[in-house]
């Protein structure tokens, strides 16, 4: 199906409803509907067309056309198209029916919407608070244009006392809190288990303690070429997928593309980062269920990954490569062979951990048949990444919405079959092995030529978008950009992989033991966010004390110091 | 021949035997710790570490969640219940106290420790230690009947039910009756001491220590000295009874040579400890449940008259109480399958509930494809255990029997 059949379709069906149609390019179609027919027409795209639900973006746009947008953003996997629709809502009655029902992926995005924004989503089925804090005033919302960055409200204000409604419990189970602090949990988030002797019965879940206001920071204290040194920060293990992703998205936006030697560079470095997030989380994996021989392991492989990585941009995480346009650094030819020396290395030894892995059967007996999700469960609550790849769909954003190199070459799409955790594991341990592959591949194949685009606009005008999708570790991660003046975005909307796949935890762990819980949870490897600093307080005089980063590194040099004195 | 030299007699055995016990067990706490650390490439902390962190514990604060007395008491009473065992654990030679039928008083206080653990947890009231303190109560329930057992078999060879009268015939006995019972022993050793792969109740990963997760202070300290004291504990027990040989006259050489032996089991558990991920807690029962059908009684020639019906193993063992000195059936009996069952109050009774009919034979109606994944689990733990190490061993990449097809494929 081609975006013009497509329009053709939507036209057919709705007639009028249907008030306007941008097409960015071929593949990526903007349709404007009447606020009355967004469910008929969401549904339609979902049930009739086969489309995934990816996220809902809102934006302010009362000083330009005078009506909050709410654009849903929908991926046709097989047609490899994006198709986007948008509503504009009146400022004085900001409601919009909600696709929930219909579309169930939108769950939280529909929440989030009323949290930021402040547009209703009629008839959800769980209007509850999602991101911001429960003491935050009612009527205040962050996304707002009239909302300044950093103009927050007090600590202690009228909601000071207000808590999170939580379900309530169901009749005969009691609650098992896990979070926001737990072994296993490495970030803050909160989950209360009803459960009924170990067998979890039903859950809650609350996050985003430590929401960082990064989309606020985006559209109105930073500019496009500051952004992807923000965007990198917003995941500490995979900061490179949104750096490129939002770079892929601007360029896109602007009209233009980066080199091919630059789309090259970035692919090799998401996948050094699909290597050592994948190895990470199996270190993980392992010691959620208690095998630390796995995490010792798996994170020994990991170094010379770490060691490639600062070869090639200085930095072992966080590389700050990316810029709109192109990339900052080469790769000299002369490492080139000693990066594929590495590369072979870290071939033999990961081959060699994850042959000891899946030929385990204890550990198999213990993932297997636990957190089932099937094919038509995993469609629904349209989860990303290894998560929906273990459920037997071979769903890839590098295959699906190829960018940057893997155009020219394309990733194998590892799917497995039995829809358990163990399926999940399988997964991730394959595609390392394939990243690996990939990387050898692309060494060798890269092109000569510069890293940066020369055609870069001097203005940018507004009203811009473009849409993209990087495969991160544990998913797509999407970023939106709508341009706006003031050389920064007007709304730049960030979607990480595990906002989708965390919906889908209530259903993973119905009816499982508490066992099964946290390798349920970690077989998704969830990602919630990560915080930069320490607080210590001393409980008995009341003094506290921030650790900043200088702090925590000296401590931690002298730790170094004192283990290497022993 | 003077196989059953006692230790010492009266108070400076006691003595010993507290030494040896308790005092060591932090010691080969410290020596797993390095062990582990070795097949994880990593240094690891110094051998006494394990008494660096009891004497940190015992000056820290003790911060309580209730002045409840049960709370209070269950530290010193686990810690106290180990002492008490310890002085009738055999070494090699008698134990420090030992006297007819001292091999049932041993297998009474052997569930002391765990009781205090349980009560303990349960009455701290936080969730998470009510969960684990009813982990504990099904391990203790599946893997003691499989140690009883294991050690009634060896009363009956021996025709005692003294540790001194069972050490004099062992020794000069092997059969494989003793041998099976040993396996069984070896195997529920693991549990009995808390290590991977069936450390549920404790799972830090899952439930935060379980029934220690309100505890801090002294009373952690005296709670992990019990742990340690009980390794060491039923690692002499299983040496002196099930790995005698070659028994030598002198009493010392006879201990030395039984701790030499003790540190090889420690190894061996170490390393299973290791290369093993946590099982569930439904998998381990299945796992002691198939162990303890295992110890065949019928190689216990003299029971085979009049037996009633056997296919549970239960059953078994009540009724090999019965055979061998007419005493009642012990610890057993409460999980003797069929008869009235209380009303499920609370969790705690419901896994009694549902301990009954693991142990009673009944198949558990547990999980999504339980029964095949814990049939796979079983067995393989100790040949998977070698497997792995040789597979992730520093030098790596050998032992590749289980390699995954499409992985060699691409890697070629």
């Amino acid at each position: 199906m081609t975006s013009v059949e497509l329009i053709g379709k939507l036209r057919e069906k709705f007639g009028a409803a249907i008030q306007d149609v941008c097409e960015l390019t071929p593949s990526k179609v903007r349709v404007e509907v009447a606020p009355a027919s967004v469910v008929p027409v969401c549904e339609a795209l979902y049930r009739d067309l086969g489309a995934r639900f990816l996220i809902t973006a809102g934006i302010d746009s009362r000083a330009v056309r005078g009506c909050f947008d709410v654009d849903h953003i929908f991926s046709l996997d097989p047609d490899k198209m994006f198709v986007i629709v948008r509503a504009s809502v009146p400022p004085e009655r900001a409601t919009l029916d909600s696709i929930t029902p219909r579309v169930p992926a939108a769950f939280w995005a529909e929440r989030e919407l009323y949290d930021v924004l402040g547009v209703k989503a009629e008839g959800h089925p769980d209007p509850r608070r999602l991101i911001m804090p429960d003491d935050w005033p009612e009527g205040l919302f962050p996304l707002r244009k009239d909302v300044k960055y950093g103009d927050w409200p007090a600590v202690g204000g009228e909601n000071a006392d207000a808590s999170y409604p939580w379900k309530p419990a169901p009749e005969g189970t009691s609650t098992v809190v896990v979070g926001p602090f737990f072994p296993v949990l490495e970030e803050p988030a909160q989950l209360r288990l009803y459960v009924d002797g170990e067998r979890v019965v039903d859950c809650d879940y609350r996050g985003f303690y430590s929401h960082r206001g990064i989309e606020k920071m985006g559209d109105s204290a930073l500019t496009y070429n500051e952004i992807p040194f923000v965007a990198e920060r917003i995941c500490g293990i995979c900061g490179f997928i949104h750096s490129s992703c939002y770079c892929e998205t601007a360029e896109e936006a602007m009209g233009i593309r980066a080199p091919r030697r630059a789309r090259y560079i970035r692919s090799l470095m998401l996948e050094v980062e699909r290597i050592h997030s994948h190895l990470l989380w199996l270190g993980i994996a392992g010691h959620i269920i208690g095998f630390d021989t796995v995490l010792m392991q798996a994170w020994r492989v990991r170094e010379p990954i770490m060691w490639l990585c600062e070869k090639i941009t200085g930095n072992r995480k966080t590389y700050g490569m990316n810029l709109v346009g192109g990339v900052r650094r080469d790769i000299p030819k002369e490492v080139q062979p000693e990066l594929l020396e590495v590369v072979d290395k870290i071939e033999k030894e990961t081959v060699a951990i994850v042959n000891a892995v899946i030929g385990d059967t204890v550990l198999k007996a213990r993932l297997s048949g636990v957190g089932m999700l099937p094919e038509e469960k995993a469609k629904e609550l349209a989860v990303v990444g290894p998560t929906v790849r273990g459920s037997n769909l071979p769903l890839d954003a590098r295959v699906d919405h190829p960018y940057a190199a893997y155009d020219e070459i394309p990733p194998k799409v590892i799917t497995h079959p039995d829809c358990d955790n163990w399926a999940r594991v399988v997964v991730r341990l394959e595609e390392t092995i394939e990243s690996i592959r990939w990387i050898r591949e692309g060494l060798k194949q890269m092109p000569d030529g510069p890293i940066m685009a020369s055609d870069i606009p001097e203005d940018i005008p507004p009203e811009q978008w473009g849409v993209f999708v990087v495969e991160a570790p544990r998913g797509e991660a999407i970023h939106y950009v709508v341009t706006g003046g003031d050389n920064r975005p007007a709304r730049w909307r960030v979607r990480a992989p595990t906002y989708q796949n965390l919906q889908a935890l209530p259903y993973l762990i119905e009816q499982e033991t508490i066992a099964d819980v946290p390798i349920t949870l970690g077989s998704m490897d969830p990602c919630f966010s990560c915080t930069e600093r320490t607080e210590i307080i001393n409980v008995r005089s009341g003094e506290s004390k921030v650790l900043d980063q200088q702090e925590l590194l000296r401590l931690s040099r002298e730790a170094t110091e004192r283990l290497r004195g022993r | 021949m003077n196989v059953t030299a006692q230790m010492l007699s009266g108070i400076p055995g006691a003595i010993l035997a507290v030494v040896v016990f308790v005092g060591l067990a932090p010691l080969a706490e410290g020596l797993l710790r390095k062990l582990k650390a070795i097949v994880h490439s990593r240094q690891g902390p110094p051998i006494i570490q394990p008494y660096l962190d009891l004497a940190k514990l015992l000056i820290k604060e003790d911060l309580a969640p209730c002045t409840n007395w049960i709370w209070r008491m269950a530290p010193a009473l686990c810690l106290g219940g180990t002492i008490v065992l310890a002085l009738f654990t055999p070494l090699g030679v008698r134990p420090a106290f030992g006297f007819s039928g001292d091999i049932l008083v041993f297998i009474y206080l052997a569930a002391i420790p765990s009781i205090a653990i349980i009560l303990g947890a349960f009455a701290s009231g936080n969730p998470y230690a009510y969960v684990g303190g009813s982990r504990e109560m099904m391990v203790m329930l599946s893997v003691e009947p499989v140690m009883s057992i294991a050690l009634l078999v060896a009363a009956i060879k021996a025709q005692s039910l003294t540790f001194a009268g069972i050490l004099e015939r062992s020794a000069v006995e092997p059969s494989i009756s003793m041998g099976v019972a040993g396996l069984a022993f070896l195997l529920a050793l693991q549990a009995q001491v808390g290590k991977l792969p069936f450390d549920m109740p404790e799972a830090e990963q899952e439930i935060m220590e379980g029934p220690f997760i309100e505890r801090s202070g002294p009373g952690m300290a005296l709670f992990r000295w019990a742990m340690h004291a009980r390794l060491m504990i039923f690692t002499a027990l299983l040496v002196s009874i099930f790995i005698p040989w070659p028994h030598v006259a002198n009493a010392g050489l006879s201990m030395l040579l039984t701790l030499a032996k003790m540190a090889v089991v420690l190894a061996l558990v170490g390393v299973v400890d290791v290369v093993n991920p946590r099982l569930r807690i439904d998998q381990s029962m299945a796992y002691y449940a198939r162990i303890g059908g295992r110890v065949d009684l019928r190689h216990c020639g003299r029971l085979r008259k009049d037996r009633p019906d056997d296919h549970q193993q239960t059953e078994r063992g009540d009724y090999l109480l019965q055979g061998g000195q007419g005493h009642a059936a012990l610890s057993l009996q409460t999980a003797r399958p069929g008869g009235e069952l209380p009303r499920p109050r609370d969790r705690g009774c419901r896994e009694v509930h549902r301990v009954r009919r693991v142990c009673g034979g009944v198949p558990l109606p547990l999980h999504r494809g339980h029964r095949s994944v814990s049939r796979q689990a079983g067995p393989r733990v100790l040949p998977r255990a070698l497997h792995l190490l040789r597979a992730l061993r520093r030098g790596l990449p050998r032992g590749r029997r289980h390699r995954h097809p499409g992985i060699r494929d691409r890697h070629q």
